[in-house]
């Protein structure tokens, strides 16, 4: 890792975010610069690999290596970047829709590859870009949303993630802290596919829970397992518990991190330079034409 | 029935009884004894069961065809002599005056009608109690059933004159993996099979010169994709398993540790392609191996590398369609679906190899030409040729340079966002090595501008379109000034009629034609089509004029070169030749339809 101080500003973009004021994404966004620069990973390392969404627009709104991709897709080609190109930081930045509804197979997968990616998911309840339509984490009733809410972190753990963490956008401290872990987890130490499940408010579409404010309603349930000195972030079975717990306690922090395997990409750390950086412009084939006699 | 030069054997059976390996086995000491081979199998769509066969024909002079009769049939089973109404309807009637049946005299319970119909039909029947061999060298079971077919092939082997030490020495290749135990007993067996021939059935033989090819080898298209790309530097592959693309996924795992290539399987083409296109965008040369459903599902991730000018390189290896159609069997179905691939404009180059060595050729070039235009580029062809075994000459290896143009390229860092997107007059613009100090830029599946920040100007917009649609003119150009590279199309015979064919059936085309020219005087050309994105238009239109008759001879019901020669060049066709019951045109049936033009012609 090289040897460089980074500032906040020194990912920022310029353009103007697109975002509706008060926005849930300026607190997500300033909590990526903010984890960025306290890690001391500098733009050039960092790719940022967004879906489609109002949130995925973030890469052109920042400086870094930015991949806008398709609706659903980022988790994908996030792997693919890092899995050739270990050295650098890979970073997903990607809504509900994408993560949870049409790219839920990438979501699940990811945590069975282990590629050391860090999923940051928006999730704020609703297709912003679409004009407001539920999506898969919408609790029933909402805005016309007749299915059961899914519950990602579950989801998350039945797949054998191995870094599942949520915060959300009302406190800003706590959520550059959570993705700071989750970078550390995936980045510097190595260990495998990062997840942090991001509640945000929806200032246009979603901007109450309940009949209560956004702001208010999570600020009286929510609470930080990170807190309680009895909590076992190694422990499976609370934090499957804690996933689980719905209503008056909402539960946030890292939820479950366990460091037992590295992640997909040192499996074939003997390649030597990243897989990208190799040479190739005179392979020798002869072992394989040798099987053609 | 008309015979060709050459020799034709096949062995039929159930599924899981060991059909390749025998005929794979037969190829390799076929080959080693000098002759020219060709050889390609029909399966269907399961596991164990069924029937299965695989044909191998061999000839002192080039193949790259199957014919309709059989010299020499190997049936492990009664279903492949008479049928079962179910999964066959047998093939003694491709047995002819001279033919040799092989089948299993303890488990056959044949009829004796039907033995001496073919008997009376000057077929020689030689029973071999197969079951019985291979059971005398200990071996039992389920495994008994399967060794079969190393009692067949040493009969085989003698019928042929073929060497037993040559065929034994492919035979302990192919189980090399296997424990030298397994090697040992099918070679036991092999021998057995070959002396109770040399016993029982002296002098039965059909045997013909060899034409002491050189330096020459055989593979399938499948292989010959994977042999391409690793030379070209492949270092990403994804595939989820598809027939008939499926082996190439194999192949690859086989040698990536030692050429130092990612490969993945995951979940779905979805997946597969979208990990490609981010292995291309970070430098990697990633390729994706598919089918044709596989490949429907990765249209938009196809269409998204269009726009985000990313490289990467798609296998498509068609089968039968619509839907999940016949997995097994072949058809040159999806050229309309390879080429109209994407929502919106989506630049991207197609090529169509006929043969393995073109499959090996292409798949470098289709590299180059996605890193140096920054697009997607099709590989396209079909089962029948992704698993038939063709003989060339071993390529040296070194044939194609690696090009990778202004991608990949070293840039000085500057705080601001590297113009990605830079307009020039080729359309391509430089691509930075990822993660270069200060140098940042943006990548979109949005249209956008040069900057790749994302933009609804109509008038960058247009731009922008402009731009990736130079990429292709540019290479359009390319192809065409390097005719010697790319062969945009390949010319043989310069005879009146051309018979203009894609893919697969330049091997059909060229065996029927060397055979009808020879007795009608240089009457054929063939024109087979090799590029279908960029169409090579003055390439083709000069490698059609002069001739007064224009056949298109496809695999397929629709005629799809057809109506994409009307559409690029205002040409039609004088005649269509379709086939399109799962099955590749046999040398047979090429001649029979080609001198039913001639027929026509003549009026």
């Amino acid at each position: 890792m090289e040897e460089v101080t980074v500032r906040p500003e020194d990912y920022s973009g310029s353009v103007r975010p697109t975002w509706c004021p008060g926005c849930g994404n300026y607190a997500i966004m300033a909590a990526l610069k903010a984890a960025l620069a306290e890690l001391g990973i500098p733009p050039h390392r960092t790719v940022l690999v967004s879906g489609i969404g109002c949130g995925s627009r973030m890469p052109y709104f920042m400086r870094a290596n930015g991949l806008h991709t398709l609706h659903g897709r980022p988790i994908a080609v996030a792997m693919g970047v890092k899995l050739v190109r270990p050295d650098l930081n890979v970073i997903v930045v990607a809504g509900d829709g994408d993560t949870y509804g049409i790219g839920v197979s990438h979501f699940i997968h990811a945590f069975r590859l282990n590629v050391g990616i860090t999923i940051l998911v928006q999730n704020n309840g609703v297709f912003g870009l679409t004009r407001g339509q539920p999506s898969p984490t919408a609790p029933r009733g909402f805005r016309g949303a007749i299915y059961r809410q899914m519950n990602p972190l579950l989801q998350a753990l039945a797949s054998g993630a191995k870094f599942v963490a949520r915060a959300w956008t009302g406190d800003p401290r706590r959520l550059r802290e959570v993705v700071k872990e989750a970078i550390r987890h995936a980045y510097i130490r190595r260990m495998g596919t990062a997840y942090v499940d991001i509640v945000q408010l929806c200032v246009t579409y979603y901007p109450r829970r309940d009949d209560e404010p956004f702001t208010e309603y999570y600020r009286r349930r929510v609470y930080y397992v990170d807190d309680d000195p009895s909590y076992d972030q190694t422990d499976f079975k609370a934090a499957v518990e804690a996933a689980a717990a719905e209503g008056e306690k909402i539960p946030m922090g890292v939820i479950y991190h366990v460091d037992d395997e590295a992640g997909f990409e040192e499996s074939y750390g003997g390649f030597g330079r990243p897989p990208a950086l190799q040479d190739i412009t005179s392979v020798d084939i002869g072992y394989m034409l040798e099987r053609l006699r | 029935m008309e015979r060709f030069h050459g020799l034709s054997w096949m062995v039929g059976g159930e599924a899981g009884w060991g059909i390749n390996v025998a005929a794979e086995i037969l190829s390799k000491a076929l080959l080693r004894h000098g002759y020219y081979v060709f050889s390609n199998v029909e399966y269907e769509s399961l596991i164990r069961g069924g029937h299965s066969y695989y044909r191998v024909r061999f000839s002192n002079r080039p193949v790259r065809s199957h014919v309709d009769y059989v010299d020499v049939l190997l049936a492990l089973d009664d279903k492949t002599i008479v049928g079962d109404g179910v999964h066959t309807r047998g093939h003694r009637d491709e047995l002819l005056r001279g033919s040799v049946l092989i089948y299993d005299s303890g488990m056959s319970r044949l009829d004796a009608e039907v033995l001496e119909e073919l008997k009376a039909r000057g077929v020689a029947v030689a029973g071999l109690p197969m079951a019985e061999i291979v059971r005398s060298v200990g071996v039992g079971g389920e495994r008994a059933m399967v060794m079969r077919n190393m009692a067949g092939l040493g009969a085989s082997a003698y019928v042929f004159g073929l060497d037993p030490e040559v065929v034994e020495g492919a035979i302990g290749e192919r189980f090399e993996g296997r424990g030298r135990e397994v090697a040992e007993a099918n070679v036991r067996v092999f021998r057995l099979g070959y002396e109770y021939f040399e016993e029982n059935y002296g002098g039965l033989r059909r045997r013909i010169e060899p034409a002491g090819v050189e330096r020459a080898g055989i593979a399938n298209g499948n292989y010959m994709a994977v042999v391409g790309s690793v030379r070209a530097g492949v270092k990403f592959w994804a595939q989820y398993p598809m027939t008939p693309a499926t082996p190439m996924l194999s192949y690859i795992k086989e040698v990536s540790e030692r050429y130092g290539i990612v490969v993945v399987q995951p979940e779905s083409e979805v997946a597969a392609i979208n990990m490609a296109i981010g292995a291309g965008y970070a430098g990697a040369r990633a390729a994706v191996g598919t089918s044709g459903g596989g490949f429907a599902l990765m249209t938009e991730a196809i269409s998204f590398a269009s726009m985000a000018e990313i490289p990467v390189v798609i296998f498509h290896v068609s089968r039968v369609g619509p839907s999940t159609g016949m997995p097994t069997r072949t058809e040159q179905g999806d050229l309309f679906q390879v080429l109209y691939a994407g929502q919106g404009r989506s630049v991207k180059a197609v090529i169509l190899p006929g043969d393995p060595l073109e499959v090996y050729l292409d798949a470098q070039i289709a590299f180059n030409v996605a890193e140096k235009y920054q697009v997607p580029v099709i590989v396209h062809y079909d089962k029948h040729l992704a698993e038939s075994y063709y003989t060339f000459e071993v390529p040296r290896g070194d044939e194609v340079s690696v090009d990778r143009g202004v991608s990949a390229v070293r840039v000085e860092g500057s705080n601001g966002l590297f113009k990605r997107y830079e307009i020039t007059e080729s359309g391509v613009s430089p691509r930075p090595v990822l993660g270069l100090p200060g140098v940042v830029y943006l990548t979109s599946s949005l249209e956008h501008n040069e900057y790749g920040l994302f933009t609804e100007d109509g008038e960058v917009r247009k731009a922008m379109e402009d731009k990736r649609a130079r990429k292709l003119e540019s290479l359009a150009r390319e192809i065409e000034e390097h005719p010697q590279i790319y062969r945009p199309v390949n010319t043989y015979w310069d005879g009146d009629i051309a018979v203009i064919c894609w893919g697969s059936t330049k091997g059909v085309l060229l065996d029927a034609i060397e055979h009808l020219n020879g007795r009608l005087g240089g009457l054929f050309r063939l024109v087979q089509v090799r590029w279908a994105e960029p169409f090579p238009k003055s390439s083709f239109a000069e490698a059609v004029e002069g001739a007064n008759y224009r056949v298109f001879f496809e695999n397929n019901s629709t005629g799809q070169l057809e109506m994409l020669v009307r559409q690029q060049l205002c040409m039609a066709a004088d005649r269509s030749i379709r086939k399109y019951d799962g099955r590749p045109f046999s040398l047979n049936e090429a001649v029979d339809r080609l001198m039913e033009v001639v027929r026509v012609w003549r009026r």
